[in-house]
């Protein structure tokens, strides 16, 4: 584009382009009227900054810088550092591992002296968690807090039920290679009523507890009779289930119940009936199907007859 | 020390708004832009250097655009100036690789440039600019009853294209309405309404330009025929 130059001064020049726009640029020796191509314009890119857009830009620029260093810090603090699960060996030694997302153990610790003893055997961060418990084991094994044959309960706390399950086959795979029975449980999501007993049942240090309900039941049967509503525990907590107690015995069947509360409310009502004192309202839920066969009595609300003086209906 | 720190600031202030202050900076500084160049090119700058042109240049630069925010203006301008110097080098480095027209021959009689017929006339090129630069004295004259220089214009020109197309339609709906034209010299003031009415422009993005407009109106009527073919593509609409 060709300039004409239109004022020279001392440190700069006017110049005019072809599309009529005037620029200021530097003098390389021009005279006035002179026509110069490619000359060196002054920038508009030169002009000060607002410094509102400059710390908004700054805001922003050091915002951004956050945002890229801290996600790559907190996915790699997700995936490494951040406990996911916990396995813990209940034996004599109660050794817990903390483990993260690819299960590797990023933690170890026990309640008691032999648990300690052992961890201070072990070097097991960072590992995997089958072999850090082989490892634990093996130590154990060594020690002698446990022998060949013994029963070791591992505790699984995982965040997931894929997580569980996947430590779950790890453990099972390693574990009994050392001879010893291993049963694992899972502490987030305990056992079922059906499995409730046998989870107690193999819990070391507890006692199965005497069944206590029945007699109580008997007793106030005898002396009081339970309102309906607390008939309901016919259905009387089945007692735990021993290791002697064969499969095809099922826990829940009342077993020697002296006198059952049904039949002692049906001997309350028709004692009451024989007064001639007004029946209870019916309970359809808690009292037995045999009072229940007959519908309490209504009014029959439209019958042909309703709203006839007294005269008029049939004798 | 206080006392010449703000005596600069003091004359760059001013030198901001008055022409004839911004050179008279220059000229008390000419030993510091000189020095500057001369830190740059490795040699003292001689008059005719294209560096120190620059360096001036820069230094008018630095001017226009110091703020209290930007320290101390004797460091700004320095780096303005070597900025500017590293810009024109990297500028010039594109373009080597060809032959110097100073060059001589192997018998070192004759430059190169002897050699090369001149196709130009460079009578009729003198004649030319002697009358170019008659009518700008003569523009130059007839904008400083309207109260404005070149340094004014240059600095309210429309920078974004849409803004000139804009200032240009209403210069050509002038052109072609000589009674407005005349209106404007009679009394030297611009016609903002008639012209955005007429252009079918915004008046505020005229009023925003005035002080060019009245450039171009100017040039618009008789007399400034060398000029006018110069911005022909305006005055025809056929720019870009």
């Amino acid at each position: 584009m060709k300039y004409i130059v239109m004022q020279c001064c001392k440190g700069y020049a006017v110049l005019m382009d072809e599309e009529g726009k005037y620029v200021f640029a530097a003098n390389m020796n021009y005279e006035t009227g002179q026509t110069v191509t490619n000359p060196i314009i002054m920038s508009d890119n030169h002009k000060q900054r607002k410094p509102v857009i400059t710390i908004i830009k700054t805001v922003a620029a050091a915002a951004a810088c956050i945002g890229i260093i801290s996600i790559p810090c907190y996915s790699y603090y997700n995936r490494n550092l951040k406990p996911c699960s916990t396995v813990t060996l209940a034996s004599d030694t109660s050794i817990s591992m903390t483990l993260n997302s690819s299960g590797k153990v990023i933690g170890i610790e026990s309640d008691n002296e032999y648990g300690k003893k052992i961890i201070e055997k072990v070097d097991i961060k960072g590992k995997d968690n089958a072999e850090a418990a082989n490892e634990i084991v093996q130590a154990e094994i060594t020690e002698g807090y446990i022998a060949a044959g013994d029963t070791v309960n591992v505790y699984i706390d995982g965040n997931s039920q894929k997580n569980y399950e996947d430590i779950k086959a790890k453990l099972e795979k390693e574990l009994p290679k050392h001879d010893i029975k291993v049963n694992i449980h899972d502490e987030k999501h305990p056992p079922t009523e059906d499995n409730k007993g046998k989870k107690e049942d193999k819990l070391p240090h507890e006692k199965p507890v005497a069944p206590e309900v029945t007699a109580d039941v008997s007793t106030k049967a005898d002396k009081k009779p339970a309102p309906p509503t607390e008939t309901k525990p016919v259905m009387t907590p089945a007692p735990p289930v021993h290791e002697e107690t064969p499969e095809h015995e099922t826990p829940l069947k009342p077993v020697e119940t002296p006198v059952p509360p049904v039949q002692t409310e049906e001997a309350d009502i028709h004692e009451k009936t024989d007064k001639h004192e007004p029946p209870a309202p019916p309970h359809k839920e808690k009292i037995s199907g045999d009072i229940l066969t007959e519908p309490p009595l209504s009014p029959v609300v439209n019958h042909p007859d309703n709203g006839k003086p007294l005269s008029e209906l049939p004798l | 020390m206080d006392s010449e720190t703000h005596e600069i600031i003091a004359r760059v202030n001013l030198a901001k708004k008055e022409k004839h202050a911004a050179d008279a900076l220059i000229s008390d500084y000419m030993p510091f832009i000189k020095s500057e160049t001369a830190k740059f090119i490795n040699r003292p700058p001689e008059q005719s250097d294209d560096e120190l042109s620059i360096a001036m240049f820069a230094f008018y630069e630095a001017i226009r655009n110091y703020s209290k925010l930007r320290g101390s203006f004797l460091k700004f301008a320095a780096l303005q100036i070597k900025n500017r110097l590293i810009d024109y080098y990297r500028r010039e480095k594109r373009n080597t690789g060809g032959i110097s027209l100073n060059i001589t021959d192997e018998d070192e009689k004759s430059e190169l440039i002897d050699t090369i017929s001149d196709s130009r006339d460079d009578f009729r090129e003198n004649e030319m600019r002697e009358a170019t630069k008659q009518e700008i004295a003569e523009l130059s004259a007839q904008m400083e009853e309207f109260g404005v220089s070149f340094s004014d214009i240059a600095e309210n020109s429309p920078k974004q294209r849409r803004t000139l197309e804009i200032c240009g339609k209403a210069v050509r709906y002038a052109r072609n309405n000589p009674q407005l034209l005349e209106d404007f010299l009679r009394t030297k003031r611009v016609p903002l309404v008639a012209l955005a009415e007429g252009a079918d422009v915004e008046r505020k993005t005229l009023e925003r330009h005035r002080r060019y407009l009245v450039a171009m109106l100017l040039i618009c009527t008789n007399g400034y025929e060398i000029m006018r073919g110069h911005i022909m593509q305006v005055l025809k609409g056929g720019g870009k």
